[in-house]
């Protein structure tokens, strides 16, 4: 099949507008509509997979987690390995409200020793009344706390006990009645899906607020961290702007439309699919760099003949890519396993499809348009 | 030069066979670590109240371990995430496993304060959180400059205030011999050698192991046999008897009177309960939860560290710390405990030296905290709080492993499939393939014998095969390209293939840099989840730009020079 060169027309700067609409398009899928999800990692929540040998009776299921957990989502799977559902809920508020009750109630158990104790000081002294009766209010305030966020804790934790009149004792029937109410709600989760289905096996996948806060912060860090240390090997390398800039922008538009079509297709947003973006970044450099060594440092030929030769054999490698990834994809479909599937699909859209837009494009005009004008400056300079 | 890289290829690949299936000496089995992913268990995010400084963290991660391992749980891994976060990781668990980690959290120690004899301090009595804190640890300078002083101050409650001051009364001077986790009812078995020559110093030793009521026994192993009967004897009110495992080797007739009067070791304990259960012996398990038990120590525990300048003249050597049985700190009394039932504060200070200010100081810290912990029963020094946790069943984590399996093989076919569709050529197609499964080979053998191939580590094994394979793409057609009126007379001559191999590697080279940049910082996030994709990822650039692509250059050099 005979494909003309598109680099041989004068036009071949008309190709930059496919990159520029797809990104436009994606920043809009990112920004306005549907916009991109977060996993689990990143907001919290509960991801519980159960395998059986029957199929789901989902409708049974969703009413037997109704009354404890309203907010759950059901999605059954048919694969070729087994079936099943994933169940989904958000972070229960309620218990998130504990959580942070209870790092409360430990401070102010701190702080109701530390008032005792001067109060105690004071008290032996006896000499300075007003400073006994200050340590006392002290004390009676810390005390009052004390007690006050207990009883929150137990109300959050749906506890039906009743504190006693000692502060630290009712601070620790806090934290226990806490962590109890956490092992009720993971326990009754599995407990309301296996009256309704035959477990025959699960996994179970909790991430609290605090990690999930850890998470979407670290990772931020580490993109910022990846974009900024691959620059500067980039700009090492090549030494000049041009060429530099050029490979980092389509790194940077793979990745942006890429998180488009992840808007666009649901892909959620999680460690495993960050990873997966972040490796595109080297990934797209493949055939950036292929393209710029061919078309800057060779002889034979034209530059246009070199650039549609060197994107013969990108595409090559990208078919190979999208091979193995699209295996990553169907196996991590088949067995339930988000990671795989994730980066699967993230690597096959951004490093086969988006890829190939993204440098052939974009990258390569650029760098014919940049030999073009290097060219004319030497004619003229020969004259 | 030449067959030597090829052979060096060759050579690495069979090595990674070997550790991926004969380390074990048994090839049917995978002898690869593999992740709770695959093998199943449970992976617990331990979240920190506030941020910890790096020795805190190191501290209680370490204490963690510790307590994770005495619980049975020798598997678990433990390490730290950030500066919040504490991962504890237990291979083949299930559910209940969380249970054990949040006892282990709690998990307190018993601490008691001796003073000649009679409990001055019960743990219950030390209020909590009145110990140390801030303005309570006060590290000060003295005149020496290499020595610094340190002061560590802690609160008891009424009870404890009234108790210590009967325990106190009249006994200035008297060393205070703090334990944590003093064995009750116990004796202990020590060799002359292992008390550091202390043969007149019986009263020192026989000090601090006095207590009203329940004093630890000391027996010397070179006269057990004549005394032994009274220890061995069924009335003779002793359940725990210490050894050390020097003693163990060297004195075997003693541990065997031991087991013969019923003393054994936990471990033996458990087997033989098992055992019983196993034969149907419910009736006799009661035999196995005996309550004579040997304990084995390290040598180093067993023997007990000695202080002189102390005591009620200031000259004598005082015990300040044995191990095997509890004690840990010995400082002398110098206060005069009231009477009442009031909550009062307490200090202990003491000095330390260094071979400079900085490490004085150091010193300093490190006996505050060491105090601190005995106080508070060892409790840890951050409160945690269990949010989140994962588990993966092990029947399914066995299907993960071998549909990923299934999953690699049919990658590999894949590829292999495209590259015959475009070259066609079987004697290229060859090379290429087996270049990809000897990287894929020695990539899972690497990270799956120094490290564990967890869920994402298998990912980027996978992804390695669709772009490992670019590389050798990238040789080919440089090979296979066309060439400028230069290079067409120099065509089939050695230097010119070579030269254009050397350009394929310089892109080959610049690509695997980047590709290790943007992957270096999700390698040392620490976070599991990519940690592994992060490493395949690195490991295998650099497996094939060091191993398998120079292999695979020479031989597609000498293919293109015959054709």
């Amino acid at each position: 099949m005979q494909i003309p060169n598109p680099y041989e027309s004068k036009h071949y700067k008309k190709l930059f507008i496919i990159p520029l609409i797809l990104i436009a398009a994606a920043l809009y899928c990112v920004f306005v509509s549907p916009g991109v999800t977060s996993g689990i990692d990143l907001k919290g929540g509960l991801l519980v997979t159960i395998y059986s040998d029957e199929a789901v009776n989902v409708p049974a299921l969703k009413a037997a987690l109704a009354a404890r957990y309203p907010d759950a989502d059901v999605t059954p799977f048919q694969n070729p390995t087994g079936q099943g559902a994933e169940i989904q809920l958000p972070v229960d508020d309620s218990l998130t409200r504990a959580e942070e009750g209870i790092t409360r109630v430990h401070e102010f158990d701190v702080n109701l020793t530390r008032a005792e104790v001067e109060l105690a000081f004071w008290q032996q002294n006896a000499t300075n009344a007003s400073a006994i009766a200050d340590a006392q209010g002290r004390a009676d305030a810390a005390q009052t706390a004390l007690l006050a966020e207990s009883q929150r804790v137990l109300t959050e934790s749906k506890s039906a006990k009743t504190l006693p009149a000692d502060a630290h004792e009712a601070a620790r029937i806090a934290d226990e009645e806490f962590s109890n109410a956490k092992q009720a709600y993971r326990d009754g989760l599995i407990a309301a899906a296996g009256s309704v289905v035959n477990v025959k096996a699960s996994s179970f996948k909790e991430i609290g607020a605090s990690l999930s806060k850890f998470f979407l912060s670290k990772t931020q860090e580490l993109v910022m961290m990846a974009f900024v240390l691959s620059a500067v090997i980039i700009f090492f390398i090549f030494r000049s702007a041009a060429p530099s800039l050029a490979i980092i922008f389509g790194a940077f538009a793979d990745i942006t439309i890429t998180l488009g079509a992840m808007a666009l297709f649901g892909i959620p947003l999680t460690l495993a699919s960050i990873a997966a973006l972040l490796m595109l970044i080297g990934f797209s450099l493949d055939t950036d760099v292929l393209l710029t060594v061919r078309v800057l440092k060779r002889k034979e030929d034209t530059a246009p003949k070199r650039a549609f030769q060197a994107m013969k054999v990108a595409v090559m490698m990208n078919v190979t890519s999208i091979a193995a990834f699209g295996v990553l994809a169907l196996v991590g479909y088949w067995l339930q396993i988000p990671t795989y599937t994730q980066i699967g699909l993230v690597a096959f859209i951004g490093g086969g499809v988006v890829d190939f837009v993204a440098t052939w494009c974009f990258n390569a005009p650029l760098v014919l348009w940049f030999v073009e004008r290097k060219e004319k400056k030497e004619n003229r300079s020969l004259q | 030069m030449r067959d030597r890289r090829v052979a060096f290829a060759i050579i690495f690949t069979a090595i990674a066979f070997g550790l991926v299936f004969m380390k074990d000496l048994n090839p049917s089995t995978v002898d690869l670590n593999f992740g709770i992913e695959f093998i199943g268990g449970v992976r617990i995010p331990i979240t920190l109240e506030h941020s910890a400084d790096a020795a805190t963290m190191g501290d209680m991660v370490d204490t963690i371990k510790a307590r994770v391992n005495k619980f049975g749980l020798s598997q678990a891994n433990v390490r730290p995430l950030g500066d919040k976060e504490i991962i504890v990781e237990i291979p083949r668990a299930d559910a209940s496993a969380i249970k054990h980690v949040e006892a282990i959290l709690r998990e307190q120690g018993h601490f008691e304060a001796i003073i000649d004899g009679r409990q001055a301090i019960d743990g219950t009595q030390i209020l909590a959180n009145a110990v140390g804190g801030s303005g309570s640890e006060i590290i000060e300078p003295t005149e020496n400059p290499l020595q610094a002083r340190w002061t560590i101050i802690f609160a008891v409650n009424g009870d404890g205030q009234y108790q210590f001051a009967e325990a106190a009364e009249g006994k200035m001077n008297y060393p205070v011999y703090m334990f944590l986790d003093r064995p009750q009812r116990a004796a202990i078995i020590v060799k002359q050698s292992e008390l550091g020559g202390f043969t007149s110093g019986e009263k020192v030793l026989t000090d601090a192991l006095a207590k009203e009521g329940d004093p630890i026994r000391l027996y010397y192993a070179e006269d057990f046999g004549k005394r032994k009967n009274e220890l061995l004897d069924a009335n003779s009110n002793v359940s725990v008897v210490i050894v050390s495992d020097a003693l163990q080797e060297s004195d075997p007739q003693i541990i065997s009177d031991l087991k013969a009067a019923g003393f054994i070791t936990a471990a033996e304990a458990s087997e033989a309960s098992e055992a019983n259960e196993a034969g149907g012996n419910a009736g006799s398990a009661g035999n196995a939860t005996s309550t004579r038990k040997l304990v084995v120590k390290p040598e180093s525990e067993v023997k007990p560290v000695t202080a002189s300048g102390g005591g009620l003249a200031g000259t004598e050597t005082i015990l300040v710390s044995w191990q095997a049985i509890g004690l840990r700190s010995a400082p002398s009394l110098n206060v005069e405990p009231v009477k009442q039932r009031t909550i009062t504060q307490y200090s202990i200070t003491g000095t330390t030296g260094g071979n400079t200010t900085e490490e004085a100081r150091k010193n300093a810290v490190g006996e505050i905290k060491e105090l601190k912990s005995i106080l508070s029963g060892g409790k840890l020094p951050v409160a945690t709080v269990i949010g989140s946790y994962y588990d993966i069943a092990p029947s399914l984590g066995t299907e993960f492993l071998r549909y990923s399996v299934i999953g690699l093989i049919l990658a590999v076919i894949a590829v292999s499939l495209v590259i015959v569709a475009r070259y066609k050529r079987v004697k290229l197609v060859i090379p290429i393939v087996a270049t990809n499964i000897a990287e894929v080979v020695i990539l899972a053998a690497v990270i799956g014998t120094f490290g564990t191939i967890e869920l994402s580590a298998m990912a980027g094994i996978i992804t390695l095969i669709g772009m490992g394979v670019d590389d050798q793409i990238i040789m080919v057609e440089e090979l296979l390209g066309k060439r400028s009126p230069e290079e067409m007379e120099e065509r089939g001559s050695k230097r010119g293939t070579s030269e254009r191999i050397k350009r394929a590697f310089y892109v080959i080279f610049i690509v695997a840099g980047v590709a290790t940049a943007s992957m270096l910082p999700l390698l040392l996030s620490g976070i599991v989840e990519v940690t592994g994709f992060a490493l395949s990822t690195i490991l295998g650039v650099f497996i094939g730009v060091f191993v398998t692509r120079p292999a695979f250059g020479v031989v597609a050099g000498e293919l293109f020079k015959q054709g």
